[in-house]
């Protein structure tokens, strides 16, 4: 075999490798079509695989970034196709959806696990849909749908938030006064009071987490750390976990603590 | 005693020369490391009880010390230390392979990268005469990635240390681990 050829045929490799295994068969009917020898080489080591490889290197960290892309990209799942990417958090990442219904748009934010992370993420994935599902509040983000993806990883369908930013810049840039900013902050506490009503502590308030929307709506967003506190008979027990520092209540910071929230 | 430290002097002179672009020297010098480390193997395979584990991690570890410790070196010597290891202990175990009826076990890491490989644990034990099989196999058709797949189960090296140690761009190299993981496997399920 050339060197050419093979390092073609371990590229293929690679890249089957760095998706999931129902992923990899349009990787070969791609990348293969002219060559079926080659597809037949690197067809007899796919379930050798495994689960994906993380990469090494920012080059390999591209290539993984670009594969993500390609699964949902384009694609469609339940009744919403994807657009594009929006933004990218530590364990997801955000595309802008639309789902047409006799030729009106809509559109939706659909949030993804990101490549490779959902068989550590999944547990809190459900979690985070099992807490979305309890919230209802006009300046909470809705979940709006779930539905599966190219590996049944659940898809979230949350609330489009069009011209959203935080708070903070939101309230400069429209030069509110005093009084407005407490108008519009007591919504965010409104919204808080609801979902503290249904048990959920959201964990992680910062400015970046509320919003403001183009019509002036505070929305609380990314419960993605959140707990629900009625697991334990009305009482959370929280070790060291991810915060926001200059945000957190100083107890967050404590190796334990306990909240009480009548339910 | 004498003996051994004219080797590791020997070793690393040679090992210098080939670090300079004396490929040569390199063949030389791998008699010498593949010596060091049969006779660790064979120490370490003595002490223990039959149906014992053969850990190349551990022996590659120790015949680089061994190798190293009668003077002062650079963390470039270590490396060079450990691709000539890397490949000693590839012929021994094709030597093992090759003279032993009795087979032995070899206790190597093949799910790296924090991957589980389905049925794997992080470290398997496997037949040191299907993995040397596998190895050649590999070796066959690819030297290349048969040394980092070699640096990556007998050294315990990071993606990253390989690259900079052999001057493989991270991504060829990623490259090269996957597929040889791969053929590695399918050697072994075979």
């Amino acid at each position: 075999m050339t060197d050419a050829r093979l390092a073609r045929k371990q590229e293929i490799v690679a890249a089957c490798a760095a998706v999931a295994p129902e992923a990899r068969a349009d990787i070969l009917t791609e990348r293969c079509s002219d060559d079926p020898e080659l597809r037949a080489e690197v067809d007899g080591l796919l379930r050798f695989l495994g689960a994906p490889t993380p990469g090494a290197g920012a080059e390999v960290e591209a290539l993984l970034e670009d594969r993500v892309d390609q699964r949902y990209l384009g694609k469609t799942f339940g009744p919403y196709t994807v657009q594009r990417l929006l933004g990218r958090g530590g364990t997801a990442r955000i595309y802008l959806a639309t789902r047409t219904f006799e030729g009106q748009e809509r559109r939706f934010a659909l949030k993804v696990p990101l490549g490779g992370s959902f068989a550590e993420e999944g547990a809190r994935y459900r979690l985070e849909i099992a807490i979305l599902s309890r919230l209802r509040h006009p300046n909470l983000a809705g979940l709006v749908d779930v539905v599966a993806g190219p590996d049944d990883e659940p898809l979230l369908v949350m609330d489009y938030l069009e011209g959203a930013e935080p708070i903070t810049a939101a309230a400069a840039a429209r030069r509110l006064t005093v009084r407005e900013r407490i108008v519009l902050f007591s919504k965010v506490l409104d919204a808080l009071r609801s979902a503290h009503e249904r048990g959920v502590i959201h964990c992680d308030l910062s400015a970046a987490n509320v919003v403001v929307r183009a019509d002036g709506e505070p929305v609380v967003i990314d419960f993605g750390i959140a707990k629900v506190s009625w697991e334990r008979a009305g009482t959370v027990t929280v070790g060291p976990r991810p915060l926001t520092y200059e945000y957190a209540s100083p107890e967050q910071g404590s190796v334990r603590y306990f909240v009480d929230i009548p339910n | 005693m004498t003996e051994r430290v004219d080797t590791a002097h020997r070793v690393t002179g040679l090992l210098r020369r080939w670090a300079g672009g004396d490929e040569a020297a390199f063949e030389e010098a791998l008699p010498l490391v593949y010596d060091e480390l049969y006779r660790i193997a064979r120490a370490k395979m003595a002490r223990e009880r039959p149906g014992h584990t053969l850990q190349p991690t551990a022996l590659v570890n120790e015949a680089v010390a061994s190798l190293m410790q009668w003077q002062g070196h650079a963390f470039t010597d270590r490396q060079h230390f450990l691709r000539a290891a890397c490949l000693a202990m590839r012929r021994i175990l094709t030597d093992y392979a090759r003279t032993r009826a009795q087979d032995i076990q070899a206790e190597v890491s093949l799910s790296q990268d924090h991957v589980e490989v389905p049925g794997q644990t992080a470290a398997s034990v496997v037949s040191a005469v299907a993995l040397s099989a596998a190895l050649d196999h590999l070796a066959a058709e690819d030297p290349k990635a048969a040394e980092i797949a070699g640096l990556r189960l007998f050294a315990d090296l990071s993606l990253k240390e390989i690259s900079a140690m052999t001057g493989t761009p991270p991504s060829t190299a990623h490259r090269r681990w996957v597929y040889a993981k791969a053929v590695i496997q399918r050697e072994l399920t075979s």
